[in-house]
């Protein structure tokens, strides 16, 4: 892709003359140096479980939030710059509590994830009448965003590009091809919640390069019964890499 | 909740004390509050009125003020329920509960003091297949009310790709009407239908959003001829001892018939037809009962 490189790779809004919008596709790039994650999505809840890279000993690991709560039936799992990941997470927060404001009932999975590509999509703009900031270029992160609405447990992933997809399981960042591979022998319909959360573990085990540990995995479940999300706790956690 | 009688007292005397602020806003043609004391603003309002745009303007908002004095004279209730019946129209609105099942009704008169402008005219907005709106109190009002919500209800739809539910929709009016919370909306609304669960629910409100959700409840100038009925009826109120049993649709359309066709007996804004609307899990069906043409 990069042969055509050229000055049509600078602004965020100009088309090549191939039709490319080189600067989203690099922004996708992005995502393909991120660590990990895993989204799994069973008629029982949905699992989200991501790598954390902990580039040195003296590094606090719980400081490496990669699975935030979005409302309390949405959550997702995030992998590129973390940091474009807290604006696009911060809105979605937003946008849920308003929904709950306006109408008193929660946002769908599938309506939150929208508004989430509709801000992705927003660079390159002028700021807005509402205030909202002007975006230089697009968001450099994907999210697995997992949440239960009442047509059920949902599995989405959003791109830079403002796309989204519905998945029943996906991986993304640097693992993600082998993962994904994976996921598609081993995903069967009539997965359970345990089960899913096995195979969740066992597909990160397999693409990352540290042993899995309490301290460099982090794995959060949406259950269709509860209809919370919620991440696991230290000792959750460790009975999960127990059991694998 | 505030009633239609105790949001006109609160607002009588910030009315009377509107015109005097006239003079000051010449540009200002939204006067049309004013008719209280018009000679009195025109006084006033000459002696600071100098600059010939501002005079211009100044004209303009008199001439306005003027002919809605003119058109509406004397307020045919009190002169503090102007706005009421101002531009037509206070009438009754109800909305009773069953187990699976909720009846939205209204009478169709327009009233203007002591006339008739109009014998049907609809104050029932169908929401959805399961939610129903009837709105009492200012014809104007209603319609931009219903236009509005409409539109709100047509974007939620494509936004997320379902029907608003009743509770959605109760919160949603309840929002709607406090955001204009100082030049409210001047509607009494009852909304009716079906929720999530299946269950029939009725809410009543007041014109800046308080609302309460319960099995039965009227609005408009025939409430507190039917409300008792209802309280008696419905929730079995100073029934002490008495079984409380569900009733029937057939047997809650029967009791809003007699209640409208004994308010149509008292209230001279009660009259002419009574839409009933009866939302069930299969839908709205709307059925249409005369009262008297007097």
């Amino acid at each position: 892709m990069f042969l055509t490189r050229s000055e049509y790779d600078r602004g965020v809004n100009t088309f090549s003359p191939e039709g490319r919008l080189f600067q989203v596709e690099y922004a996708i790039e992005a995502i393909k140096l991120g660590s990990t994650a895993v989204g799994i999505c069973t008629s029982e809840g949905v699992i989200l479980a991501v790598e954390k890279r902990l580039t040195s000993p003296l590094l606090t690991p719980s400081s490496i939030e990669k699975v935030l709560e979005i409302d309390t039936h949405i959550g997702a799992a995030m992998s590129g710059l973390t940091a474009d990941a807290r604006t696009l997470i911060d809105h979605g927060r937003i946008v849920t509590q308003e929904h709950r404001f306006t109408y008193d009932e929660p946002l769908s999975v599938e309506s939150t994830t929208q508004s989430l590509c509709d801000l992705a999509l927003r660079f390159g703009e002028d700021g807005r009448d509402d205030g909202a900031d002007a975006m230089a270029r697009p968001f450099g992160v994907a999210l697995l965003i997992a949440g239960v609405d009442e047509s059920g447990p949902a599995l989405y992933h959003t791109d830079p590009s403002g796309t989204y997809v519905k998945w029943m399981a996906k991986a993304i960042g640097a693992g993600s091809e082998g993962a994904q591979t994976a996921l598609q022998e081993a995903w069967s319909a009539g997965m359970t919640l345990a089960e899913a959360e096995g195979l969740a573990l066992k597909t990160l085990k397999a693409v990352m390069e540290e042993k899995v540990s309490g301290e460099n995995v982090e794995v959060a479940a949406v259950t269709a019964e509860s209809g919370k999300f919620k991440v696991y706790g230290k000792e959750q956690l460790m009975e999960c890499i127990g059991r694998l | 909740m505030l009633s239609e009688g105790t949001l006109g007292a609160v607002w009588g005397p910030s009315l009377a004390v509107l015109p005097t602020r006239v003079p000051r806003e010449p540009g200002c043609t939204a006067s049309g509050l004013g008719p209280i004391s018009t000679s009195t603003s025109i006084l006033t309002g000459l002696c600071f009125v100098r600059a010939p745009r501002a005079r211009f303007w100044f004209i303009v908002s008199c001439v306005y003020v003027v002919g809605l004095t003119g058109a509406f004279g004397r307020p045919p209730v009190s002169g503090s329920s102007l706005l009421l019946c101002g531009s037509g129209s206070c009438r009754t609105v109800l909305a009773v509960a069953g187990k699976d099942f909720c009846v939205v009704a209204s009478d169709t008169r327009l009233g203007l003091g002591y006339s008739i402008p109009s014998r049907k005219v609809s104050r029932i907005l169908k929401m959805t297949d399961k939610v129903v709106l009837a709105s009492s109190g200012m014809q104007a009002d209603m319609m931009t009310l219903h236009k509005t919500l409409r539109m709100r209800l047509v974007k939620y739809q494509q936004n997320h790709q379902k029907d608003m539910s009743l509770t959605a929709a109760s919160q949603m009016l309840s929002n709607m009407l406090y955001t204009r919370r100082f030049f409210p909306y001047y509607t009494f609304n009852v909304l009716g239908g079906i929720d999530e669960k299946g269950e029939g629910w009725a809410y009543g409100y007041d014109a800046i959003g308080s609302h309460e959700k319960v099995s039965a409840v009227c609005s408009g100038t025939g409430q507190t001829l039917i409300q008792p009925v209802l309280d008696n009826q419905i929730e079995f109120k100073q029934q002490w001892g008495a079984p409380k049993v569900d009733l029937s649709l057939e047997a809650t359309v029967e009791l809003i018939r007699d209640a409208f066709t004994s308010a149509g007996e008292r209230d001279i804004y009660t009259g002419d037809y009574v839409e009933i609307c009866k939302i069930t899990k299969d839908g709205v069906e709307v059925e249409e009962f005369q009262l008297k043409f007097d």
